[in-house]
C-alpha cells in the first residue's frame, strides 16, 4: 500500500472522530503484557496522526510510558469513542455493560476455564465470566476486532454481526538490534506466561529428550510467573525428576533490553502452548530471526505460517529430534531463518498500520450510527 | 519401523519446500527414535501425571527446595534507583503524586515477591522435613504395634 493511500486512511480516521479521542479501556495495564502492550502500540501509533487514544484501566502498574488512568478517572465526552480490550472479565467490560455505550471490540481471546481447573482455580470464575458474557457485548459493539482468525471463530460463535480481522502490531523498535549476536550453541527459548495452558512441563519433558543426545540443551522460560502458585511448584518438581534442573533457566519477566538479549543468545524459539489468542513471542522469534517449532495449537499455525515445524497432539519425544535436527543442520536453520523472515514482513508496520487506520474508522463510524 | 514413521508424519506439520527430502528426514527422526537410551522416568509418561497427586515428599525434595532458596540469595536484586522522568514538567508531577506509589511498586513488592519466593521455598522444605518425620514416627509405631501382635520380641532402632 502506497503512502499516500496510508494517509488517506488516517485522515478519513481524523476526519469520522473529529473532536473526539479513542478511549481505550482495559482489565489491567501492565508493560510487557500482551494486551497492554498493544493497547500502549495503538495509543503511540494513533498519536504520531494527532488521535488522542487514551487508557483507563482497574490498576496502571507504572512504567509504560504511556498516558494512562485508573478507571475511577474516566470522564467521557459524548464524542468520544470506546475501545474494549477484551481477553477476561473485568471491570472495565462491566462499565462498558453497564453504560449501554456502543464499544469497538478489541478481542484478544479469552483463555477456556480448563486449563486453570487443576492449578489456578481463581482464574475459572473469571475466565467462564469472560466467555459467558461474550454474546452479551454483541449486542453493545457494532464491530470487533479479532486478533487472529482462531479469535474470530469465538466471536461468531457469540453472535457478533460485524468481525474483522487484524493481527497485533509489533513495534519496529520492539525487537530492535542491540549489538552482535552471541547464541549459545544449543538454548532453546520460551518466551510468554509460565500459566498451565502454556504447558511448560511439555517443554522440560522435551529437554529431557534433547539431553539424551545431546548435554549441552538448555532451556530459558522468560516471562512472568507466581513462584507461589502450584502450577510453577509443579514445573520445579517435574523438571527435578526428569534430572533437567540445571538445564533449565526460569528468568521471569525482565527488562526489554534483557528480553531481547534473551532471544538473540536462543538458537531455536519452542512453544508447546495449547492456546493462543495470537502469540506475540512467535511474531517476535520471527523478527530476530529464531527458527520456530510449534504446537499447531490455538492461532499459532496461521501466525507461523510455513515458517516452522508445527506439531500435532503431545509428542516431546519427537519434538526433540526435530530439535536436534534443526540444530545439528545450519543450512535448514538458514531455510527456516529466510522463510522466517518473509512471515515477519506480513504483521510488519507497514502492512498492518492501514488496515487498522480502516478497521478503527468503521468503528467509528458504527458506533455512531447506532 | 513403518508404523513408527507414520506416526511422525502424523505428528509433524513440515511446510512444503523446508525438507528437500522428506521421507529421509523422517526416517532419520524415527531411527534416531529407537536408538535412544530409554530415560527413568519417562518424561512422556511424566507428562500423564503432572500436577496429580505426588508421592511423599523426602530429604531429596528438601535439598532442591534449600537449593533453590540458597540459589536466590546468592543473587541479590540490583539496588534501588529511581529513574527521573523526562522533561520539567515530568519531574514536578513526579514530586507532586508518584513518588510513593512508584517506590512501592518498583522496589518493595519486587523485593516482598523475592522474599515471598524465598520463604515459599524454605517452607516446603521444612514441610518436606516434617512430613517425612511424621512418616517415620507413624511407621515406627506401625511396627511395634505388629512386633507386639505376632509376639516376637523388640530390637534395638536406634
Amino acid at each position: 500500500m502506497s503512502v499516500t493511500e496510508t494517509t488517506l486512511h488516517w485522515r478519513r480516521l481524523k476526519s469520522a472522530l473529529g473532536r473526539g479521542r479513542l478511549v481505550q479501556l482495559i482489565s489491567d495495564l501492565s508493560a510487557g503484557d500482551a494486551v497492554s502492550d498493544d493497547a500502549i502500540s495503538w495509543q503511540r501509533l494513533l498519536s504520531r496522526v494527532g488521535v488522542d487514544a487514551p487508557i483507563y484501566g482497574r490498576t496502571i502498574v507504572p512504567g509504560h510510558g504511556a498516558r494512562a488512568w485508573p478507571l475511577h478517572r474516566l470522564r467521557l465526552e459524548s464524542s468520544d469513542v470506546l475501545i474494549l480490550h477484551y481477553s477476561v472479565w473485568s471491570e472495565a467490560a462491566a462499565l462498558v455493560a453497564s453504560m449501554r455505550r456502543p464499544t469497538v471490540l478489541a478481542y484478544h481471546n479469552v483463555t477456556p476455564p480448563e486449563f486453570f481447573a487443576q492449578f489456578e482455580p481463581a482464574m475459572v470464575a473469571e475466565t467462564s465470566r469472560g466467555r459467558a458474557a461474550l454474546p452479551s457485548l454483541a449486542d453493545l459493539c457494532p464491530l470487533a476486532i479479532a486478533r487472529s482468525e482462531f479469535s474470530a471463530r469465538d466471536l461468531h460463535a457469540a453472535g457478533f454481526v460485524d468481525v474483522r480481522t487484524l493481527p497485533i502490531v509489533l513495534p519496529d523498535e520492539a525487537m530492535a538490534d542491540r549489538g552482535e549476536r552471541v547464541a549459545s550453541p544449543a538454548t532453546l527459548l520460551y518466551a510468554g506466561r509460565v500459566a498451565p495452558h502454556k504447558r511448560v512441563e511439555d517443554l522440560l519433558a522435551i529437554l529431557a529428550y534433547c539431553r539424551r543426545a545431546r548435554t549441552d540443551v538448555t532451556l530459558a522460560v522468560v516471562g512472568a510467573f507466581d513462584a507461589a502458585s502450584e502450577y510453577y511448584r509443579a514445573l520445579h518438581r517435574c523438571a527435578f525428576r526428569l534430572g533437567v534442573h540445571t538445564g533449565v533457566r526460569f528468568a521471569g519477566k525482565v527488562s526489554r533490553a534483557r528480553f531481547v538479549a534473551e532471544y538473540r543468545s536462543a538458537r531455536i524459539f519452542v512453544t508447546m502452548s495449547e492456546h493462543e489468542g495470537f502469540g506475540v513471542p512467535l511474531l517476535e522469534a520471527l523478527r530476530v530471526d529464531l527458527p520456530i517449532v510449534a504446537r499447531a495449537a490455538g492461532a499459532i499455525p496461521e501466525i507461523v505460517g510455513d515458517a516452522g515445524i508445527l506439531l500435532e497432539g503431545r509428542r516431546p519425544d519427537i519434538a526433540a529430534e526435530i530439535i536436534l535436527e534443526i540444530l545439528a543442520d545450519s543450512s535448514l536453520q538458514q531455510r527456516m531463518i529466510e522463510r522466517g523472515k518473509v512471515r515477519a514482513a506480513f504483521y510488519s508496520a507497514d502492512e498492518v498500520l492501514p488496515c487498522l487506520a480502516s478497521l478503527l474508522t468503521d468503528g467509528i463510524e458504527a458506533t455512531r450510527r447506532r | 519401523m513403518l508404523s513408527v514413521i507414520d506416526d511422525i508424519r502424523r505428528t509433524v506439520r513440515l511446510p512444503e519446500g523446508l525438507i528437500a527430502d522428506e521421507d529421509r528426514f523422517l526416517t532419520r527422526i524415527a531411527t534416531n527414535l529407537g536408538e535412544r537410551p530409554p530415560l527413568d522416568p519417562d518424561p512422556a509418561a511424566l507428562l500423564q501425571t503432572f500436577g496429580g497427586p505426588e508421592p511423599r515428599p523426602g530429604t531429596d525434595d528438601a535439598t532442591y527446595y534449600l537449593m533453590w532458596a540458597q540459589r536466590l540469595l546468592a543473587h541479590p536484586l540490583p539496588s534501588n534507583r529511581q529513574v527521573p522522568a523526562p522533561g520539567l514538567h515530568g519531574m514536578l508531577l513526579d514530586r507532586l503524586r508518584r513518588p510513593l506509589h512508584a517506590l512501592i511498586r518498583y522496589y518493595v513488592d519486587a523485593q516482598a515477591a523475592r522474599q515471598e519466593e524465598i520463604a515459599t521455598w524454605l517452607v516446603r522444605a521444612v514441610t518436606a522435613l516434617a512430613t517425612a518425620e511424621i512418616e517415620i514416627e507413624r511407621l515406627r509405631a506401625r511396627v511395634e504395634s505388629l512386633e507386639r501382635a505376632s509376639g516376637s520380641p523388640s530390637h534395638d532402632r536406634t
